[in-house]
């Protein structure tokens, strides 16, 4: 079985390419970025897991999800949710970032979109749904 | 432990993967993560305790309401279950990545999607009671 011909010459070897490192820090900043993006999903899964204490606060009645909303005002409940706030907008931000890989090709009149239009579509989809949840919460309420 | 010997992918039985069931609840779970997870967090744990909202903006009457109404409760467990999955997939990898998975993975997948899973079953339950 003969093996297919390319029309481009092999990949030249990198000598001066840094030893890989064992240990818990990677050493390229891409690597890095992977990482904290992976970690971000324990901000997801935190969120996921609140709502469910949430939900069962609530069914417990009035005061018991009184009580659960007072608790959440403690500095220690404020500082968590608001590093998941962080850990949710880093991982919004990478997610439409990465878009072009992860979304199939999109046309529009016979040509391929952009994938740098593909990223502003997604933030900008980002951005309304953000709008219009906060229109939704914040409008006067009696 | 030695491991067991390799056969070639085309000698073995073909078996389905279920890659495809799981890849499809991580995309939807983080596509709903990135489009109203920030805001959600923002508005539900952070505004809403600090008293930052408009009164009964997320009071208890109007939550009730909410998880009492169907639409409402297809949309929270779509929302819990589907972020449980798409946290539990980069789980999963992340501690591939990090050399902690077992070889067959058979276990882990288990633990983490039965862990996410569970999520699921859990808020269904307590929205079936509500």
């Amino acid at each position: 079985m003969s093996q297919p011909r390319r029309g481009v010459p092999p990949l030249k070897s990198m000598p001066q390419h840094p030893p890989l490192r064992r240990g818990l820090w990677p050493a390229f900043k891409a690597h890095r970025v992977y990482a904290l993006r992976e970690l971000t999903s324990l901000a997801v899964l935190y969120y996921a897991v609140l709502l469910i204490v949430a939900l069962h606060r609530l069914l417990a009645g009035e005061a018991a999800f009184a009580q659960f909303m007072t608790a959440l005002r403690a500095p220690g409940w404020v500082a968590l949710n608001l590093l998941a706030l962080a850990g949710m907008v880093f991982h919004a931000w990478t997610w439409f970032g990465v878009l072009p890989k992860t979304a199939p090709f999109l046309f529009w009149r016979g040509q391929r979109v952009a994938d740098a239009w593909l990223v502003r579509g997604g933030l900008l989809a980002w951005a309304l749904c953000t709008l219009a949840v906060l229109v939704f919460f914040m409008a006067g309420r009696s | 432990m030695s491991a067991p010997p390799q056969t070639p992918a085309s000698q073995r039985p073909y078996t389905r993967s279920g890659k495809p069931a799981v890849w499809v609840l991580f995309g939807a779970g983080g596509t709903l993560a990135a489009l109203f997870g920030p805001v959600l967090v923002l508005v539900t744990v952070v505004l809403a305790p600090l008293g930052l909202l408009p009164p009964g903006a997320l009071g208890y009457a109007r939550v009730l309401a909410f998880v009492q109404w169907w639409p409402g409760k297809l949309a929270l467990l779509a929302l819990v279950g589907l972020l449980a999955f798409h946290a539990m997939f980069r789980v999963y990898h992340g501690l591939h990545d990090l050399g902690l998975g077992s070889r067959s993975h058979r276990l882990d997948h288990l633990l983490c999607y039965g862990f996410a899973s569970l999520c699921t079953a859990v808020c269904a339950l307590l929205l079936w009671r509500a």
